[in-house]
This record gives structure tokens, C-alpha cells and sequence, in this order.
């Protein structure tokens, strides 16, 4: 049984730690779409937000049970996409202030025997795809550490859960090699908060006709393509999921063969079983009701 | 609580009058920040001075430099000059309004990590064991001697830079060298190829077979009889030698010359992106266009290698 509840007490912070180097500009197939890579990331932190925000409304009242963040690099440095100022997280009462206005995003999707069909969707777009110059990995994964570090340290959040870090990249850093990268994520995966560590979330996109563009999520051990070092860095830096995920990563996955823990990282793929994921700490919607912060076990 | 954070340094970076108490006049090079554990830290000039300037990011970090700092005063000034600055830089938040900077004079010259390509055998050894000595002399360890932390002047004598975690002691210093010799061995130029051509402009326009490259993207340039071409990290050639010149990865693109002359684009996995079509081409990072030109004509091509105009 897993029993998990986030509340205004109980809080939690979710970092987004954006790839807008140029190389980003190359095309992904990202949910049977081919689209550049920047715009299936911005689709993925979108999509996240907005439901993170749904969940998180109450009689058109959003609680304050999450802080946001967004750090993307491109070019020299890493920078906060959700403010001016240098303050890297923020409430998510504040954030639904300033909601953008709604896009139309298009996806084409397969049904029944193949029959395809083309959905669309409304999204907020908290981020707008734009990639150019470098990708300074390093100076974004040291600005994570710090954020997150303050995030843990600070009082109000003393009885809060450890941050949940996504990473949405296509693998390359230009400013630290891969023996520095992983010394610095091993650093933020160490961040812990009541005895639970940052789950450090990598989401690798692949290019279309170049990397490996096999979907994959939640892996428990992962055979290396020859050709795709960008796909064995990622999974090597990313988290392994703690032990009582695992009865719930189960049903999602048919990973049963396999032995080992979970690894947090997806290949290639839409964010909606991280979504699942998430839903075993938050509360359910629940129809209008008199008892507010009921706990949910699942 | 004598530290900073990376954001709060570079706030100084951009301001420094507002942020600095004694060295507001210097002028930052902001493309030099880098992040160490302990550190940020960034190249600054002042009164026609190049300096390194590091930041303490964690709560250890300035105890280190104080002791590196004392450990460097016995030395007359053999090594570069380090010291902290007390309460020199100004920040704001709930536990301090200032914090120490540490300040190192930076010599002139070349880094060993580039040094080691294009200097040859003998002269790399020479200073290596000039500085064994030195450092012999005045009983100091560094702790953290690697090709990056190393500065070769023109009379190819080296000077390490980063002191911070220096002790008193040899300890590491065996070790430490070890690497360094084994590296140089791995990568200088051979005494008999080009001893009278060791200026780093000269050389970095010379390819020769055998010559080695670092590793940038996952891909490592080789020059083989054959021609140019690249290796991944395992030394697997990926990429065939058949082209004449190739520059180094960036955001997945290099730009390659055919044995005819011809320039065009490639990607990691040998594509082209641009054919082999132009006599030269220009590749911009920021927007990922590039400019090619045939004879008199210019086209400019996206990221993708589609023709916009």
C-alpha cells in the first residue's frame, strides 16, 4: 500500500531543467507526430504544468501545493524560463495568475487497426519552443543543485517531499564531459528531504533517421545500442526509483522478465505515465465534498 | 555563512561596481564562468591584470582557500599569487550580507590541455619536472594537478592555477605527475616531427597524421594517411577518414572539406546534412544557419540543411 499526500503542509517542488540548445531544432517523432525536438519538449513541460494545475484546483481556487520551476540552457548560461529575477521557483497560486492563453496543439494518433486520426488539445504555453546556440549542461545542472538545495533547506517546506526533477534533452553537453555530468547529477540526486531523495526524471529525445527512436519507459536494465551514447548517458544519470514505486510501475509497464529496480528516465515518449506516476502522491479530483486533504490510499 | 550562490555571482559578474567592496573596477569576461565543486569562478582584468576570480558556493569551500592561502605564504612567491578576500563580495540574503572571494594572478600563456597537443615531447617534460622541483623545494601539494589547471608560458614553464585546496606535503604530487607524464607521452608531438614549429597559432593550422584532438560531442577528430575523420569514445572509427579537413563537433554539426576541396555538413552519424557542393561555409550556433558559397553565389541553409534563401 502506498499512502502519499500532498498538501499545503506537505508540500512539494517540481524543477524543469530544459535542453533550448540548437540541436533541439532537429526533428522527433514524438506521439506518432514528427515535430522539432524543442516543440515536443515544450509540449511535454506544458502538458505537466496544466495538469499539475488541474490537480491542484479546488472550486476554481488553485492550492498551494506545489512550487514550480523552469531552468533552460542554451547558448553560455542557464536561466530561470518562469521569471525575470533570479528566484528559480515559484507558488502555484502566483503561476496561475499569470496563465497564458490557451493553444491548439495537433497530434495524430493511431486507432483501432491502424485507423489514423489527427486530435487536438488545448495547452497553456508556460514555455514557447525556441532552441539556439550551445548547450551548457554543466552551469544548468549547478543551478538545479543550488535551487533545490534552498528549496530543501527552506523551513516552510521542512515537512515536504523531496523535488521531482525533469530533464528534457537530446543528450549532448558542449561545457562538461560525461565524467563531469554525472559527478554533478550524482550530487543532485543526493539533495534528500525527510529521508526521501530528488527523483532526478530524464526524458531523452532521439533524432528522427540518427539516435535510436525506440520508445521505452520506467526501463529496469538497458541494453545499449552501439550507435547511441547520447541514450546510455541519459540513462546512466537518471534516477532509480525507490522500492515502493515499484508495485505501481509494475502495472504500468510490462517489465516483469527483468530484474533490478526501475530507472526514472523515458525514451522517446509523452508524459502521461509520468502523470500516472505522479498521481499516487496527489489527490484524486474529487466530487464536491465537506472534508478537504483526505488522504487517498492506493 | 561565508558562500554565495552561482546566481548571486553572477549578478556580480554583470554589476561589479554594485557588488564588489575593493575590486569594483574590474572588467568580467563572462564567457570564462565556470563551476567547480566548491567554486564559481570567472577571469577578470584589472589595472591591465588578468585575474581568476573564485566564489565560494558551498559552506567548506572558503575554510579550504584559507588554508591554501596560508600554506602559499611560505612559498615567496614561487606559484602564483592566491588570497582570499575578506567580505569582499556583497550579497543579500537571511544569513549574511557578504561573503570572502578568492583572488589568483593568472599568467600568460597556454593550457596544458591544449599545450599537450601542440607543444612537443621534450619541452612538455622539461617544464613538468621544473615544476616537480619547485614544488619539491617548498614542500607544497596542489591536490588538484590536471592538464586544466595548468598554464605553459612561452618559455614552456608551467603554472598551475586553481591553488585552493593546496596543503603543505607531497602526498598526491607523485601520483598527480604520473598522470600528467602519461598523458603528455599519449599526446605531445614526437621531438622528431616539428620541434621548430611550437607556436600554438602556427601548429593549430597544421593537421598531420597522428595528431590528436580532444573529444568534443562524443567524436574525436583522427588524421590518418587516408584522410580525416572520427572516433567515438571507444576509439571505433565512425565516421570514415576520406575527407581532407573536418572541424569539431558542435551542436552536431561539422563542417567538411572532400579531397576535392569541396565543403559541406555532416551530422554524428557521418549524414550530410549540406552537400559537398560549396567552396566555403559559414555555420552560425546562435541560429543554427548556414551560409554556403558556390563561385559567386550564396545560399543559406536552416538548421535541417532546407533551403531558406
Amino acid at each position: 500500500m502506498i499512502s502519499r499526500v500532498i498538501t499545503h503542509c506537505n508540500r512539494c517542488a517540481i524543477l524543469f531543467i530544459v535542453d533550448c540548445s540548437l540541436s533541439m531544432k532537429s526533428i522527433t517523432r514524438f506521439s506518432n507526430t514528427e515535430m522539432p525536438k524543442i516543440e515536443a519538449t515544450s509540449i511535454i513541460v506544458n502538458h505537466i504544468i496544466d495538469e499539475l494545475m488541474a490537480r491542484a484546483t479546488r472550486a476554481n481556487y488553485v492550492r498551494d501545493y506545489y512550487d514550480i520551476g523552469i531552468i533552460g540552457y542554451s547558448g553560455c548560461e542557464a536561466t530561470s524560463l518562469l521569471s525575470d529575477d533570479s528566484k528559480i521557483f515559484m507558488r502555484l497560486p502566483r503561476l496561475a495568475e499569470n496563465k497564458p492563453q490557451p493553444k491548439t496543439i495537433y497530434l495524430n494518433k493511431s486507432y483501432h487497426a491502424g485507423t489514423p486520426a489527427k486530435i487536438s488539445f488545448q495547452l497553456h504555453p508556460w514555455i514557447e519552443p525556441s532552441a539556439s546556440g550551445a548547450s551548457p549542461m554543466y552551469d544548468a545542472m549547478v543551478m538545479a543543485k543550488e535551487a533545490l538545495r534552498g528549496w530543501c533547506n527552506d523551513p516552510g517546506n521542512n515537512r515536504g517531499y523531496a523535488p521531482i526533477v525533469f530533464h528534457i534533452t537530446d543528450g549532448v553537453a558542449s561545457d562538461a564531459d560525461d565524467v563531469e555530468m554525472q559527478a554533478i547529477t550524482k550530487q543532485i540526486k543526493s539533495i534528500s528531504l525527510n529521508g526521501d531523495n530528488v527523483l532526478f526524471f530524464n526524458i531523452y529525445l532521439a533524432s528522427l533517421g540518427e539516435g535510436d527512436e525506440t520508445i521505452d519507459i520506467f526501463p529496469k536494465e538497458y541494453t545499449f545500442a552501439t550507435r547511441d551514447k547520447d541514450r546510455e548517458f541519459i540513462y546512466n544519470i537518471s534516477s532509480q526509483f525507490p522500492r515502493e514505486f515499484e508495485g505501481y510501475i509494475d502495472q504500468l509497464v510490462d517489465n516483469s522478465d527483468s530484474e533490478g529496480p526501475y530507472r526514472a528516465v523515458a525514451f522517446n515518449i509523452s508524459p502521461v505515465p509520468i502523470l500516472s506516476l505522479l498521481n499516487i502522491g496527489t489527490q484524486y479530483i474529487l466530487p464536491i465534498s465537506n472534508h478537504y486533504d483526505r488522504t487517498l490510499e492506493i | 555563512m561565508d558562500y554565495c550562490t552561482f546566481l548571486q555571482f553572477r549578478d556580480c559578474i554583470r554589476n561589479p561596481k554594485l557588488y564588489l567592496r575593493t575590486l569594483g573596477d574590474i572588467s568580467f569576461d563572462d564567457s570564462s564562468v565556470a563551476c567547480t565543486e566548491h567554486f564559481v569562478e570567472c577571469i577578470g582584468e584589472l589595472y591591465n591584470c588578468r585575474y581568476m576570480l573564485y566564489a565560494p558556493l558551498t559552506i567548506d569551500a572558503i575554510h579550504y582557500a584559507n588554508r591554501a592561502a596560508e600554506t602559499m605564504s611560505n612559498c615567496n612567491g614561487a606559484f602564483v599569487n592566491l588570497k582570499v578576500l575578506k567580505d569582499e563580495l556583497l550579497i543579500n540574503n537571511h544569513f549574511a550580507s557578504t561573503c570572502s572571494i578568492v583572488v589568483e594572478n593568472l599568467p600568460h600563456g597556454t593550457l596544458l590541455s591544449e599545450a599537450m597537443y601542440t607543444f612537443s615531447y621534450s619541452h612538455l617534460m622539461q617544464g613538468l619536472n621544473n615544476l616537480k622541483r619547485r614544488m619539491a623545494k617548498h614542500n607544497i601539494c596542489h591536490s588538484n594537478l590536471t592538464p586544466n589547471n595548468i598554464i605553459v608560458d612561452e618559455n614552456y614553464e608551467w603554472h598551475p592555477i586553481r591553488w585552493y585546496y593546496a596543503v603543505n606535503g607531497k602526498r598526491k604530487n607523485y601520483k598527480e605527475f604520473k598522470n600528467l607524464a602519461e598523458r603528455i607521452k599519449e599526446c605531445a608531438i614526437p621531438d622528431d616531427y616539428a620541434p621548430q614549429l611550437e607556436r600554438l597559432s602556427l601548429l593549430n593550422s597544421l593537421d598531420y597524421p597522428g595528431k590528436r584532438f580532444p573529444l568534443k560531442e562524443r567524436r574525436r577528430r583522427v588524421i590518418t594517411d587516408n584522410g580525416t575523420g572520427f572516433v567515438d569514445q571507444n576509439n571505433n572509427l565512425v565516421i570514415k577518414d576520406i575527407y581532407r579537413h573536418a572541424t569539431d563537433f558542435t551542436e552536431n554539426r561539422s563542417i567538411v572539406t572532400t579531397k576535392s576541396g569541396l565543403k559541406g555538413i555532416i551530422n554524428r552519424n557521418g549524414d550530410y546534412i549540406i552537400p559537398p557542393e560549396y567552396d566555403d561555409i559559414i555555420f552560425d550556433i546562435n541560429s543554427g544557419d548556414s551560409k554556403a558559397y558556390r563561385n559567386i553565389s550564396l545560399t543559406i541553409f536552416d538548421y535541417l540543411g532546407e533551403v531558406k534563401m
